[in-house]
Parts: C-alpha cells; sequence; structure tokens
C-alpha cells in the first residue's frame, strides 16, 4: 500500500523521564527506540532524553504522554489490562439550544478536578489539543476541544447560536471583540472562519452569568483561561459527529485520569458524559488463529490482549468476551482485536510461510506484445525512455504545431506542467529529445507507453508507441525503414497514405492504415516544430496506436 | 599509456608508421610535409602516422600556424599604378590648389572620395572653401615613399610570410583593413624522433608488407595465406557503442512482473481514471479522509461524474460505510454521499484495481493470486522524494486457508526473488487494511534498511460487499521509485524519469 499522503500523520514530543513515570518504571532511550517501532508507533529520533514519535492515523489515542504511556506500559508488560475509570457524580449542567442544530450540533463536556498544575502539565494539555484537532478533528472542522479553569465558571451553562456582533473578551485580549470582528481580525478567527458557513450564526459556550467560555471551534474565552494555580478543569467538545466528539472528549479525559485526577460528570441535554464503559465485543480463538496462522490458546490470546489495554475474559474455551476501552476509537470489527493480538505477540515473532497454492501465471495480451514491439525496436539501436502520462496543452499541441484535440483535464492542477493526461505520445519524447541536446547523436529513442482517451464516462487509457531519430540524416526513408520492418516483424499490411499535417514538412509525412482504419502517422518533423522545441537537429517520427496491432478480442487495457 | 615493451611496440607499428619512422632516422626536425615524397605516403596517411608515433612517444610532432599575406584584386592594381591618394597628391603638388573634381581629372583617378579620405587622414590637405590646398605634410611626404607603398611592392611578386614582413606589422593591419590584402592561416607541423624512436630505429626495423585491415578482397584472394597480419595494440581506445536498450526503470518494473508471474500470479490492469467510487469507497475509505481532499487527489475536470451501474454493490458499499453493513463492524459512522463516490480522479492507488478484481471474482475461481504494475498519480509538487506520477506493485492472493503468516511469507520470497534476500515487517496503518504491515528490506551494499510501502489483509468492510463473503484477501502495494534509485545510487526520484540519454545509455543493468 502506497501512504496515503493525505494522513496528515502527526508526530509528538515526548520525554523519557516523563514516560518512565507514567510506565512506572526506567525505560531506556534504546529500549524505546527498539519497542515504539513494534508497538504500532514510528520512532522519529531523539535527543538525549527529548524524543520525537509519529503515530498513525488510527490511534489517536496516543497522541498525548499519557495515553502513549498507558499503551507502553501494557506493551512492554509492566501494566496490563484495562484502566478502571471511575466518574464522581454531580449536578453541572449544560443546557443544548435547538439553533445549535444548523451551526455546529453536537457537544460533550465533563469535568476533571484536583490536578497537579505543573510546566509538564500544561504543556501535556497544549500537545493533546493541538495533534487531536489536527488528526481526529479534521482541523477543528469536525471536532474542537476547549479546555478551561472549572472555578471561574458557574452552572448552569448554555449551548447556543448567537448573532455575529454578540461581543466577549477572547482569550491573551484585553478588550472585548464581536464574533464578527473576531472572524476577520485575529489570528485564529482567519485560520478558521471558513468551518462557520458564512453569514449565520455563531456557536457560543455561555455560564449562568453570562460570562462566555467559548466559542467554538475559534477560541476560548480570556476569562476561563488555565493559570499555573488552576486546580480543577472543564473540558468541553463540539464537533459535526456525535461519535467524533464523544471519542474525543474521552480520549482527553481518560489522558488525565492517568495523572490521578478526578473525572466529574456532566449533564449535557439529556445524556451524561464521560461515558468510560468497555464496550463489549466477543472473540473467537477459531477467528484470531486462522487470520494470523498461529496455534494460539485461548489463555495466552487474553493475555497478549491485555498487554493491550483490553478487557478479556475466557467466556468459553472458544470465545473470549472483550472490553475494548472508551478511549478506543479504531476498534470497528474483530478483526481490530485481532491486529492488536498479533501486535501484542510482536510482527517480529511470526514466521513467514508460502501456502502451497497452485496459481498459473498469466500476463495481459497487450504487455505481451507491448513487450515483443519493444525487443523489435530495440533491435534499430533505440533507447527506451520514461515519460510522464501529465502534460499540458502547450507541449501537446502548440509546440507540435498541431490542432488542439480532446484530453482528460486535470480540475486542480498543481503546476502547469501538469494539467491533463496526454492523448499523444510523441510530443513526450520530443521534449525528451530538446533536454538532451547536449548529449552525443544520433539520437534514436522510443517508448512503448500509455495515453488517455476522454470517453463518457471517464478515460480510457490507450497504448501508443513512437520512434524518434534525430541526426544529421534523419529524414523520411529511415523512419519508413523502421516502420517497414515493424509491419514485417508483425505481418501487417499497413498502408501509407501522403497527409499534410502542420508538425511534419508539406509532401514528408503519411498517415498509417490498417484495415482501413488510420493508426498512426509518421513523416520529418518541420523545422519550425524543431525550433519550438530549440532542438538543431533534424527529427524524423512514427507515431501509432499499438493496441491497435493486436488481433481484435486482445485488445484493451482493463 | 600504451604498451612500452619496444619489441612489441615496434611490431604493432602500422607500416605508415615505420615508413615515417625511417624518414625521422636522421634526427633532424622535419617538416611533415615536406616528407610526402621521401616516404612514399600521401598527406593524410602520413599525417596519421605522424599522431600515431606521436601517441606512442616514438616522436615529437610540434605545431606552428604560420600566416601568409598576399594582395587581393585592388592591391594588385595599386601596386601597379600606385595608391589613390598617393595620386592625387602629385597632382595637388603640381596644382597647388583645386576644387575636388579637377584634382581627380588630373589625377586621373576613378574613385576620389577613398583617396580625398586617406589624404585627410594623412594630415596632408586642407579645405579652403571648395579648393583643396596642400599641407606642409603632404608636401614633404610626395617625394617620399611610404610604408603602404613599400608593402605593396614587397607583395607584389607573390606570397610572404609573417616574419618577413614583420618590421611593417601594423601598417600591414591597415592595409589587411583596407581590403587590398589577404590573410591566411597555414599549420606546419615538425617531427623530431623521441629518445624512445631513436631506440627503436636501432633496435631494427623492418618494411614487411602486413594485413592491416581484414577484407572480403584478401579472404578471397587467400592472401592471407602468404601475408602476416599486424597485429594491433589492443590496450588502443575503441569508440563507445551507442546500443540501443530499454530505460533501466522499465528493465526494473519488468523484472518485477516476471516475479509474480514466476508465483504464479495472473496481471491486473484499469483504468487511470476512474470514480472515487473505485479508488476510495470501495476500499472503504471514508469520504472525509484528507487523502480525498483536493490537495491529495488529482480530480477530473470532465467527464463530470462516473457513475456505477452496479447498484447491488453501490448500496453494500454505502451500508457499510455507514453503519457496517451486515457483518458485525460499527462502519465509519457518517452520512455516506453517492455524488461524492462519483467524483473522477485519477487513481491515487493501483489498489483500484484490486478492488475490481474482488468484485468480479466469484467462489469457484479460489483461490487466486493476481498482481499489477501501474502508474499511480498523487497531486504533490515534485521534488527529490515526491513525484506526481510513480509507480505501485501491487499484489492480492485471495484465499479462504490464507493468514498472516502467508502475507509475510509472499513478500519475503518476492524481495528475495528482487534481490533483497532479508525483509523485516512492523506494524502499520492503512484505512482498509487489518493486521497492516510496513516493509523493510537490508540493502547489502548500504548497510541499511530501506523502507519500500506497506501491505496487509483487506478488512472485512472491503472484502465482503465486493466479494460477497469474509475470505481473506492479501494485499500489498509498495511504491518502486525509492527502491531503483537506492539500487541505482540517484539521490533523486525526479532523476528516474530525467531521461537524459548518457545517463540511461550507460545505466547498468539490474544487479540481480
Amino acid at each position: 500500500m502506497a501512504k496515503i499522503k493525505g494522513e496528515n500523520v502527526p508526530v509528538i514530543e515526548l520525554n523519557r523521564t516523563e514516560v518512565s513515570k507514567f510506565v512506572g518504571r526506567n525505560v531506556s532511550i534504546k529500549e524505546l527506540e527498539d519497542r515504539v517501532p513494534m508497538l504500532g508507533t514510528e520512532w522519529e529520533e531523539n535527543q538525549g532524553d527529548d524524543f520525537t514519535v509519529e503515530v498513525f492515523p488510527n490511534r489517536p489515542d496516543l497522541l498525548s504522554l499519557e495515553g502513549f504511556s498507558r499503551a507502553l506500559a501494557g506493551f512492554i508488560g509492566e501494566k496490563t489490562g484495562p484502566v478502571k475509570y471511575k466518574v464522581e457524580k454531580s449536578n453541572m449542567k449544560v443546557s443544548v439550544d435547538a439553533n445549535t442544530k444548523d451551526v455546529r450540533e453536537f457537544i460533550a463536556c465533563a469535568a476533571v478536578k484536583n490536578i497537579e498544575m505543573s510546566d509538564e502539565f500544561i504543556k501535556s494539555i497544549m500537545q493533546i489539543q493541538e495533534k487531536l484537532h489536527i488528526t481526529h478533528g479534521r482541523n477543528r472542522s469536525k471536532v474542537a476541544i476547549g479546555i478551561h479553569n472549572l472555578d471561574t465558571i458557574s452552572f448552569p451553562l448554555t449551548y447556543k447560536a448567537v448573532k455575529r456582533d454578540f461581543s466577549f473578551v477572547p482569550l491573551e485580549t484585553a478588550k472585548k471583540m464581536t464574533a464578527d470582528e473576531i472572524l476577520t481580525k485575529t489570528p485564529k478567527g482567519t485560520e478558521y472562519a471558513h468551518i462557520l458557513e458564512s453569514g449565520k450564526l455563531v456557536p457560543m459556550i455561555i455560564d449562568s452569568t453570562g460570562q462566555v467560555l467559548s466559542f467554538p471551534p475559534i477560541i476560548n474565552s480570556e476569562h476561563t483561561k488555565i493559570t499555573p494555580d488552576t486546580k480543577n478543569l472543564f473540558v468541553e467538545i463540539t464537533g459535526t459527529n456525535k461519535t467524533a466528539v464523544d471519542q474525543a472528549l474521552n480520549m482527553v479525559v481518560t489522558a488525565f485520569f492517568e495523572r490521578n485526577a478526578t473525572l466529574v460528570e456532566t449533564t449535557v441535554g439529556k445524556e451524561t458524559f464521560p461515558n468510560l464503559k468497555y464496550r463489549k465485543m466477543n472473540l473467537s480463538l477459531k477467528y484470531i488463529n486462522k487470520m494470523l496462522g498461529t496455534t494460539l490458546d485461548i489463555k495466552e490470546s487474553a493475555r497478549l490482549l491485555e498487554k493491550m489495554r483490553f478487557e478479556a475474559t475466557v467466556e468459553n474455551p472458544q470465545t473470549l468476551s472483550v472490553g475494548v476501552p472508551p478511549y478506543r476509537t479504531d476498534v470497528m470489527h474483530a478483526i481490530d482485536l485481532v491486529e492488536d493480538i498479533a501486535i501484542a505477540f510482536g510482527i517480529e515473532n511470526f514466521d513467514p510461510e508460502i501456502p502451497n497454492v497452485q496459481g498459473i501465471g498469466q500476463e495481459k495480451e497487450l504487455e505481451i506484445f507491448s513487450r515483443k514491439l519493444r525487443q523489435a525496436i530495440i533491435g534499430f539501436g533505440c533507447q527506451e525512455t520514461i515519460t510522464f502520462i501529465l502534460s499540458n496543452k502547450e507541449l501537446l499541441f502548440e509546440k507540435m504545431n498541431s490542432p488542439e484535440s480532446k484530453v482528460v483535464e486535470i480540475e486542480n492542477p498543481l503546476t502547469v506542467d501538469y494539467c491533463v493526461c496526454r492523448n499523444t505520445l510523441a510530443p513526450s519524447l520530443m521534449d525528451v529529445l530538446s533536454r538532451n541536446k547536449h548529449n552525443k547523436y544520433p539520437q534514436k529513442i522510443f517508448e512503448v507507453a500509455d495515453c488517455m482517451v476522454p470517453e463518457q464516462n471517464g478515460g480510457r487509457t490507450t497504448r501508443k508507441c513512437t520512434v524518434l531519430i534525430a541526426e544529421s540524416k534523419a529524414d523520411f526513408s529511415c523512419i519508413k525503414s523502421v516502420a517497414e520492418s515493424i509491419f514485417h516483424l508483425f505481418r501487417l499490411e499497413a498502408k501509407l497514405e501522403k497527409t499534410s499535417n502542420p508538425t511534419f514538412i508539406n509532401g514528408r509525412a503519411v498517415n498509417i492504415l490498417l484495415n482501413g482504419k488510420t493508426i498512426g502517422v509518421m513523416g520529418e518533423v518541420h523545422p519550425e516544430v524543431l525550433e519550438n522545441f530549440e532542438i538543431e537537429m533534424p527529427v524524423a517520427l512514427i507515431e501509432f496506436d499499438a493496441e491497435e496491432l493486436l488481433p481484435a478480442g486482445k485488445q484493451g487495457n482493463s | 599509456m600504451f604498451c612500452l615493451d619496444l619489441k612489441s611496440l615496434i611490431k604493432e607499428l602500422h607500416q605508415n608508421e615505420k615508413k615515417l619512422l625511417i624518414c625521422l632516422k636522421a634526427g633532424k626536425k622535419k617538416d611533415i610535409e615536406e616528407l610526402e615524397t621521401s616516404s612514399g605516403l600521401e598527406k593524410n596517411s602520413l599525417m596519421n602516422a605522424a599522431m600515431w608515433l606521436s601517441s606512442k612517444k616514438l616522436a615529437e610532432i610540434e605545431e606552428k600556424i604560420n600566416e601568409y599575406y598576399s594582395l587581393k584584386e585592388e592591391g594588385e592594381k595599386y601596386a601597379k599604378n600606385g595608391l589613390p591618394e598617393k595620386l592625387m597628391l602629385n597632382a595637388l603638388a603640381e596644382l597647388k590648389k583645386a576644387p575636388l573634381d579637377e584634382l581627380s581629372k588630373k589625377a586621373n583617378i576613378s574613385n576620389p572620395n577613398i583617396a580625398l579620405g586617406w589624404m585627410k587622414k594623412n594630415g596632408w590637405i586642407e579645405f579652403e572653401g571648395k579648393n583643396i590646398s596642400l599641407t606642409e605634410k603632404g608636401l614633404k611626404d610626395n617625394n617620399k615613399t611610404s610604408d603602404s607603398e613599400k608593402l605593396l611592392k614587397i607583395l607584389e611578386p607573390g606570397t610572404v610570410t609573417g616574419p618577413d614582413v614583420a618590421e611593417l606589422k601594423s601598417t600591414l593591419d591597415t592595409l589587411v583593413k583596407r581590403g587590398l590584402v589577404q590573410v591566411r592561416e597555414k599549420t606546419t607541423r615538425t617531427a623530431l624522433l623521441t629518445k624512445l624512436g631513436m631506440e627503436a630505429i636501432s633496435t631494427g626495423i623492418e618494411i614487411t608488407e602486413e594485413i592491416n585491415v581484414l577484407t572480403p578482397k584478401i579472404i578471397k584472394s587467400k592472401k592471407w595465406k602468404t601475408t602476416s597480419f599486424r597485429p594491433y595494440n589492443t590496450d588502443a581506445p575503441a569508440p563507445p557503442a551507442m546500443a540501443g536498450r530499454r530505460h533501466y526503470m522499465y528493465e526494473a518494473l519488468e523484472f518485477t512482473r516476471q516475479i509474480w508471474l514466476e508465483m504464479g500470479f495472473t496481471e491486473m490492469t484499469g483504468p487511470m481514471a476512474d470514480s472515487s467510487f473505485w479508488v476510495f469507497d470501495s476500499l472503504y475509505i471514508p469520504q472525509d479522509h484528507p487523502g480525498r481532499e483536493m490537495q491529495d487527489t488529482f480530480f477530473l475536470k470532465n467527464p463530470e461524474k462516473i457513475t456505477n451501474d452496479n447498484k447491488e454493490l453501490v448500496k453494500k458499499v454505502h451500508e457499510t460505510h455507514e453503519k457496517g453493513g451486515n457483518m458485525e463492524s460499527t462502519g465509519w459512522n457518517y452520512k455516506w454521499s453517492k455524488s461524492e463516490s462519483e467524483k473522477p480522479v485519477l487513481r491515487t492507488h493501483t489498489t483500484s484495481l484490486s478492488a475490481r478484481t474482488l468484485a468480479s471474482l466469484s467462489k469457484k475461481d479460489l483461490p487466486a493470486k493476481f498482481f499489477s504494475v501501474g502508474r499511480v498519480f498523487r497531486n504533490e509538487t515534485i521534488d527529490w522524494s515526491h513525484l506526481a506520477e510513480f509507480y505501485q506493485v501491487e499484489g492480492i492472493v485471495v484465499d479462504e486457508n490464507a493468514s498472516f503468516k502467508h502475507l509475510l511469507g509472499y513478500l519475503k520470497r518476492f524481495f528475495s526473488k528482487l534481490g533483497f534476500p532479508q525483509a523485516r515487517f512492523r506494524p502499520a496503518y492503512f484505512p482498509y487494511t487489518e493486521m497492516s504491515v510496513e516493509i523493510e528490506v537490508f540493502h547489502p551494499k548500504k548497510q541499511k534498511w530501506l523502507e519500500l510501502g506497506g501491505a496487509g489483509i483487506f478488512r472485512p468492510e472491503v472484502v465482503v460487499p465486493l466479494l460477497g463473503e469474509d475470505i481473506p484477501v492479501l494485499a500489498w502495494g509498495p511504491g518502486f521509485e525509492r527502491m531503483v534509485i537506492d539500487v541505482y545510487n540517484i539521490d533523486s526520484l525526479k532523476q528516474l524519469y530525467s531521461n537524459d540519454l548518457e545517463e540511461t545509455r550507460n545505466a547498468f543493468i539490474w544487479p540481480k
């Protein structure tokens, strides 16, 4: 699988001493370097005790010092099995106005009491917020997180949509600003304004005294700011997808729970948060061993799951009852549990094995034919090139002096060089010649490669063949020799028909016809075209549809 | 550089070289051209022989460029009749003062303006209204022979060389500029025996008839039976062969195709322009996945949408994305959009072909193994490590009895056949596989592990809608360019597609 580039893979910064504190024993850099990659995270680098780890997008729960350490402690066998969460009752309430539905529908909240504030903790709060925003929160559009000083807030709170002239003092500011001003004048406002639909009401979380907590997903208020003296926190999550919002709250509060903080429930509308129950799934031993190719027994399987911090109880000799931690967002199917068993078992501990499965290899006809064609052309002393299908109209048409024909065009090109898919191959190779003027002649080049022709339901891939001869003696007859040799070798009865084609010198170009159908063209390239490519050597070329040379029924690329 | 064993050196001498060597026997510097008669060689052969002797350090060749001067047509006329300005000066000396037309009549010259120009330049005349009068200098110079006149006299009989007229060089340059005299450059080469050359002579050089180039005539006449062949200096450089060959990148790709075929895999090909359905949705990639955004995927302007006729499959994929479909899966928990799945894109991976293949299989076709080597597209700015268009090597094994162990086995065998016997794996993540692994192979020359890309087992959410039931599908799709640049010691992916003919003509064959 090629990595999907869009996976905005975040990197977290950690410290060995801090991680050791949470794991419960001293871990060395060497051990980390060895174990981190096998846990399903990537070791980046370290400078002394500070190190960085890349976290895959399916495990946002690892995007904090606390969450990462919780997983590592299990993986290296220091603390296994589930974390038992306790949530204190409270009558903190948040009411949700119906008008938020069109603005930013979902909200989940919880309080975290008795924290031990420190520089490390503040750093950790900032990291977890930032990383979750980017990944799980899709740059705050799907989910946004606000963390406040609980002791500055008077309950009950209201989550509602307000007009854009509503004002409050935003974080790190001294004076009141309207929502509109925040969106147009502050850095955070301009960065995230696009998430809120323009012209509409904006979401706001307000306490019983009218004091604003947060203007999600943009900015918190100055009033509820966390300081070095803060003892109790309030966490609010808003977003456009309920599951994602609830999961984010769980990831944040369970991370703080690792710091021995007290979690306190909050009722939002009719629902009470956080919901830290372990989700129950059944897992059969047969499925585990079938998918992994192992012979694990039920107890060993349970032990491996516990290393990954799952709750695992043996239901019967064939079945495990598995509790999925509330912070795990990636477990959708039993197969996700099987993968965690594989990781706990150690990918390096599997014995690779090739099964004895019969199979008869079969190439595509077009590929077989293309190979034979290439072989024949190499025989003429030609060097193969490798060029891109992505191209541009200037190269395909303007420089070749040829009229524009239909091409598959890119909606969102990044450069002018690559904004269409070529429908003809020779221009790519003319470009190769123009880049090789400093090299020895003769330059005989060819390629058998794909082009694309627009069609109603997509672009059809077609295989073309082109040969270019550039040298002082290059003329029509040299390229005709090549063409006739190809026709002879492949037993084709091709006909040549004089044509006037502005790419070529008038009177020195022909269409190639096979069974009455034009399949290609060849000739002596017009000096004006040579000039367009800044080539100072005569060039003769041929281009034809390679697919057309295949017997009917064997054509087609799909 | 060349063989210094004197005897074999002499043996390998061409007859012409031998002849020239003997001509130089006297030990004096000789003009090579003058040796034409004494050596009996033509000019070209003579020069060739001299160059070879020089490269073999038997003779020293000295090159000298000589300039030869001769009169052009106008110069010849002036040499005979006198320079026009001088003729006019003579006339003026007689008339003392006169207008131009009278003066030119008296001097009897056809082009008075040239004469007038030079007279003024030489400071011989002054203008008094229409009249021209003589200066003191003019009067004085009238009786003197000027340098120009002297030169014309020297040149009149024929060609002279540079040194002959060295004293009059500046005047000569003026006459050249005036177009009266032409210059020709000629290189003369003189040859002198070196110490080694002397030694060769004293060792004795025999000129016998030898065969140089074997010709059809010699073969037919059987002359080769009676005449010996001149041995060649086999260390002499030969011109490079301009052989036609495959591009080394294609060569490497062909090699991987061959490996999959050997391992019994069937080739898959398919559209490069495809619907988002086949590239993303069928692979359980959620519609809000960052990889589907504009900055990562090339979307197409035309056609507007690519629809899927298999309505049943679309429904299954739809349900699986939203709620996990008919398997025990939570799904992605969002609202799936059909129109989003119809957006046309350039495939970002050939895994779209695996999806299409799975959809076309039925249970009786199993077990089955497929591969593809194809181009994929990413909307990226091209730099040393990123290309907008590159290759992916895709493979799937669809087998009721396949497992994770087998996945590792197939990959290990493939890379071993490719020339990397050591392969290792670690956990990775792809939205459509579970388990997912990253493949690394050990590069024996560089002594380092190379990251080659990913592999895994397709998630049930991918397989069930496409194939109808949950059968293990092992899958991999490592990129290829990274490995090729490492093997060829190239530092940029871009260079692979740069098509520098000097590089591609000389790239070595894939090492395995």
